[in-house]
């Protein structure tokens, strides 16, 4: 950061005519050194009681992810109260989701180019859980400025507790996805116990792209005009609607492999579908992109949490 | 107003500005400064006053203050670690009860949730909501639901209290109720920063004034010095402005 020589009232005191002084960018709300002269009445980094004090007054993690949580609660519970079935459909609506990709694919389209139904719908629940992740966590700040004017709160909380609702929605959606499978002939397998380690991986994923999107749509609003096109594309780019493994050594198939949502999507068929256990090598490729997007993210987020309330 | 000497800087101002970029055409933004160069301390314990008129920038230096935006240009450090603006009605989801309102709202002001469940029944008592307070806000009245935002605003203990007016809500039983709430607030010894276009209530909350005039701090000391003069200087406009009316 740049500093200039400062105009500074010695005595607070006393009353005094404020002489204008152009000078540079800082630090803000937190104790923090700057690369400034400290002020001459009391130097805020040298003292050892107020940072005592503001240690034991400063939210912690764990108080903002109740805040997260409690929003994708009252989230859910406001979208249920609309309706006249209220809670029900948190079941039914999985339901009627899964029926009629079934009836679609399986009756109308039979078969759907030739991919199993349920290697199809498994594909299909997973994608629309990270596009909901995506379009809601894009507009969760950008559409919070009556509450980002008001307190101070870290902004990672509104894409976290969009993706949080969404992970609720979908963990009512997976009961349902694996009974169906069950039932139509796909069987059950011990390799299915790897799924939380898959859904714990997915929500990282989704919350990081959901951030990342969510940090930049305030300032590039445009960003949100052109998503859904982008999801469009992304959609026939990640294997949703055929199987990585029928693409293999085609021009096709490198992109899919560059591609962690395709990546993800593999997963969930090989522990559900193909009854093996998930690759480590896809594993560890979803983990790092998500590792790197949340990173990326994250700092933008910290980077710029102070102009947010200045342009939503 | 504070008898002790309040001493230890807990927030500093150095030539702060803050600018707003506002669309201007295809490509094009503009920048306003809604504040251009303030400088002035916080000191533990004190109250402080902002006063300016409408427009001058005082919303925008609270905001500052509480580290909801980030100055544009001069020097802002803080040892708070956590300075709130008495808001009220803070994240309120429309379909929630009161009493859920109520826990989020107060999570959102930095109270722990353990904390203001525990104070519930203290809310209760205060909002004067009753058996309502398990009802949807969107079923309460304006005023119902200001009470309940209030009652709860003042749950939260920040090291640095932003208030934006000091101002009753509800009808004129709770109106008083309420101002007395917040000004036994400002005098409970904590540090304060309020805005006011009533004088007589600066004058008898406040220890030090700032005024602030088209985003420049344009004087500031002790309460009577500042407060004269500006004051004096709402006289002389008046004057000036007569003429010109007739």
């Amino acid at each position: 950061m740049p500093g200039t020589a400062q105009t500074r009232e010695q005595t607070q005191l006393a009353a005094t005519e404020v002489v204008a002084a152009p000078t540079a960018s800082i630090s803000l709300g937190e104790v923090t050194a700057v690369d400034e002269t400290p002020a001459a009445a009391a130097p805020i980094e040298s003292d050892p009681e107020a940072l005592e004090i503001a240690r034991a007054t400063q939210p912690t993690l764990r108080h903002y992810f109740e805040i997260a949580c409690f929003r994708a609660y009252a989230d859910l519970k406001s979208n249920a109260v609309r309706a006249y079935l209220g809670t029900a459909w948190w079941v039914l609506e999985p339901i009627a989701y899964v029926g009629a990709y079934y009836l679609a694919f399986e009756w109308i389209m039979q078969r759907g180019g030739g991919l199993a139904i349920g290697s199809l719908i498994t594909g299909i629940l997973y994608w629309k859980w990270f596009a909901s992740s995506l379009t809601t966590g894009a507009n969760s700040i950008a559409s919070s400025g009556g509450l980002i004017r008001l307190v101070r709160l870290p902004k990672f909380l509104l894409p976290l507790s969009a993706s949080i609702s969404t992970l609720l929605k979908f963990l009512f959606v997976l009961p349902v996805l694996l009974i169906f499978l069950a039932l139509t002939g796909q069987g059950v397998s011990i390799t299915w116990l790897a799924l939380p380690l898959i859904v714990v991986l997915s929500f990282m994923l989704n919350t990081a792209v959901a951030s990342l999107v969510g940090a930049i749509v305030p300032f590039v609003r445009d960003l949100r005009i052109v998503i859904d096109n982008l999801l469009l594309l992304l959609m026939f780019s990640s294997g949703v609607f055929f199987d990585l493994r029928a693409t293999a050594g085609s021009r096709a198939s490198l992109i899919l492999e560059m591609n962690p949502i395709a990546a993800m999507i593999e997963l969930y068929r090989s522990i559900l579908i193909h009854h093996e256990w998930p690759d480590p090598a896809k594993l560890a490729f979803v983990f790092l992109s998500g590792a790197v997007t949340l990173a990326l993210a994250w700092s933008l987020l910290r980077r710029f949490d102070g102009e947010y309330a200045k342009v939503v | 107003m504070q008898n002790h000497a309040p001493h230890r800087v807990i927030v500093e101002l150095q030539n702060v500005g803050v600018f707003y970029s506002r669309a201007s055409g295809f490509m094009r933004s503009e920048q306003f400064w809604a504040l251009r160069d303030v400088s002035f301390d916080v000191r533990a314990g004190e109250t402080l006053g902002i006063i300016g008129s409408n427009g001058a920038g005082k919303s925008t230096l609270l905001q500052l203050l509480a580290g909801i935006l980030s100055p544009s240009r001069g020097r802002l450090e803080s040892r708070a670690a956590f300075a709130t603006l008495l808001s009220l009605q803070v994240g309120f989801v429309p379909n929630l009860s009161g009493r859920q309102n109520a826990v989020l709202s107060g999570m959102l002001l930095n109270v722990p949730r353990t904390a203001i469940q525990a104070a519930m029944d203290e809310i209760i008592e205060f909002s004067g909501l009753g058996e309502f307070i398990d009802q949807p806000v969107n079923t309460y009245s304006s005023g119902m639901r200001a009470r309940l935002g209030l009652s709860v605003a003042l749950q939260c203990n920040p090291d640095l209290l932003l208030i934006d007016e000091v101002l009753g809500v509800g009808d004129q039983e709770f109106k008083e109720r309420s101002s007395k709430a917040i000004q036994d607030k400002i005098q409970a010894g904590r540090t304060v920063v309020l805005t006011s276009h009533s004088g007589p209530q600066i004058r008898s909350l406040t220890d030090r004034v700032a005024w602030i005039e088209h985003g420049c701090c344009r004087m500031q000391g002790p309460t009577a010095q500042v407060m004269d003069e500006y004051e004096a200087h709402l006289k002389a406009s008046r004057q000036q402005a007569t003429p010109l009316r007739k």
